[in-house]
């Protein structure tokens, strides 16, 4: 589950970012320089790319982009069941996502009408299938780098509104990783169940 | 002569022993003595003002001659606090697994996923605590007394008459996981330094992962996976009224009290329950507060 990380996330963040290296320096702060880095391509939203984080329009923008890839994850889960993958499991995902991204429109005042392209584009090879294990352990590892992707950004985001949202969501996409590896077949392997070695999503490249 | 008075008495054998009184009852009428109420009632203000401690403590008396109540010390809250506070469940749950794996009752699979969570409370503690060191604090290396006194000690009490003892321990384990992820999530918008939430997040994110671990291995199958409620039905409860627990709960995370309920008889001839909530005032682990 772990070694497929820098073939399949959106971006390619550095392996130091990895959760456990993240723990052990005592914050999961490490990897900002990648997400607010310089550079990058331009995003879709009003607003462009992030380069400081204490910018709340950049801020609005990072929001954006999250919204962008929970829509993005929904139409993966949707396309999913339409190829024929378990339609409890794809079914009960699609409602989740799409529930994430109200809930971040609803506090940000953002349309919810944009998918990331691009993270759709990066997942869908191995994510839409009717091969319901292969589609799980797929989906397994993009719920934790939506974690991973929240953990850095609850560490920049002013708004306690939008700090509460997405600490919400990301608690219960913790809880989805667990139950893609059951439905994998590969929650035999604790260690990558309980602490998956995620990389964050590289929010630059979402919108 | 009555022997108990005479020894006292300066009247004359023979006289009225109320006689010398008598005029001073007469001066004390019911005006007179309106007069006085009246009067004691204007000065008394004043005379309290004036008088310093002269009238000694105004506050609620006690009953008995104990000594007086230690003042509870005020505790500020802030993010030491919150840490001290997760590091103390971090503890609790190390406490309560060592409980159960000594009960021998669990399954080689239960046996096996409680290890390994408490090898991550472990790895957690270690992180709280540099977290703390780092902000200036002094680790909290025990359980929480509050949780401890108010949830752990009754729960393990009333596990001595479980009808289901694995299962208990997995209901208990589930609901503490359950405590520690909403504990974090709380924390996440509590905590005023950016970086902190980050860790708390990555913490609690954990905690949620074996919450919904231990939901699996307790249901031995995929039946737990989705609750009901994520597509409109209702919950339902098994045959013996307990709750199901579901890896995947609700739609959002929620930071509101759980119950825990254990197939155990309470005093009334129910189920055992017992309501587990964050923390709050009166359970964080404040600086002042030691092991």
């Amino acid at each position: 589950m772990a070694d497929s990380d820098s073939e399949t996330h959106v971006g390619e963040p550095p392996s130091e970012t990895g959760r456990r290296s993240l723990l052990r320096a005592g914050l999961g702060i490490g990897a900002l320089g990648v997400l607010f880095g310089a550079g990058g391509a331009s995003t879709a939203l009003a607003t462009p790319p992030p380069g400081d984080p204490e910018d709340p329009s950049e801020q609005l923008a990072v929001m954006g982009a999250m919204l962008a890839a929970e829509l993005a994850t929904r139409d993966l889960y949707q396309a999913a069941l339409e190829a024929g993958a378990d339609a409890l499991v794809a079914e009960a995902m699609a409602l989740q996502h799409r529930a994430y991204a109200d809930a971040i429109s609803g506090a940000t005042g953002l349309s919810a009408n944009r998918p990331s392209g691009a993270l759709f584009d990066e997942w869908s090879a191995r994510l839409v299938t009717s091969d319901t294990a292969a589609m799980a352990s797929a989906a397994a590892e993009l719920e934790s780098s939506l974690v991973a992707t929240y953990q850095e950004l609850v560490g920049v985001l002013d708004d306690g509104n939008w700090v509460r949202v997405i600490s919400s969501i990301a608690m219960m996409e913790a809880r989805h990783g667990v139950v893609l590896a059951t439905v994998a077949g590969d929650a035999d392997d604790l260690a990558s169940t309980l602490d998956p070695d995620a990389a964050p999503l590289n929010v630059e490249e979402l919108s | 002569m009555n022997p108990f008075t005479a020894p006292h008495s300066s009247a004359p054998a023979g006289a009225d022993p109320l006689g010398e009184i008598a005029p001073t009852t007469a001066v004390l009428d019911r005006r007179s003595l309106l007069r006085i109420g009246g009067l004691s009632l204007t000065l008394a203000p004043l005379i309290a003002a004036c008088g310093g401690d002269t009238l000694g403590s105004d506050g609620p008396g006690r009953i008995g001659v104990a000594a007086p109540a230690p003042e509870l010390q005020d505790g500020e809250v802030n993010d030491i606090v919150l840490l001290r506070t997760a590091m103390s469940l971090e503890y609790t749950a190390q406490e309560i697994y060592a409980a159960a794996v000594a009960t021998g009752a669990l399954t080689p699979d239960q046996d096996r996923l409680l290890a390994a969570i408490n090898a991550d409370h472990s790895e957690h503690i270690d992180a709280l605590a540099s977290l703390i060191s780092t902000a200036g604090g002094e680790p909290f290396r025990c359980s929480n007394p509050f949780l401890v006194q108010r949830v752990v000690e009754p729960t393990l009490i009333a596990l001595d008459d479980s009808a289901d003892t694995a299962g208990d321990l997995m209901r208990i384990a589930f609901a503490i996981e359950t405590l520690a992820a909403s504990t974090y999530q709380m924390f996440i918008g509590m905590l005023t330094d950016p970086e902190l939430r980050a860790a708390a997040l990555q913490i609690g994110a954990d905690e949620a992962r074996h919450s919904a671990a231990v939901a699996i291995v307790a249901a031995d199958g995929t039946d737990a996976l989705l609750s009901p409620v994520l597509f409109g039905s209702e919950l339902e409860a098994t045959a013996d009224g307990l709750p199901v627990l579901y890896a995947v709960p609700s739609r959002f995370s929620e930071v509101s009290a759980n119950e825990l309920v254990l197939n155990a008889p309470d005093p009334d001839g129910g189920l055992f329950a017992v309501t587990v909530q964050t923390p709050a005032e009166n359970s964080y682990a404040y600086e002042y507060m030691q092991c």
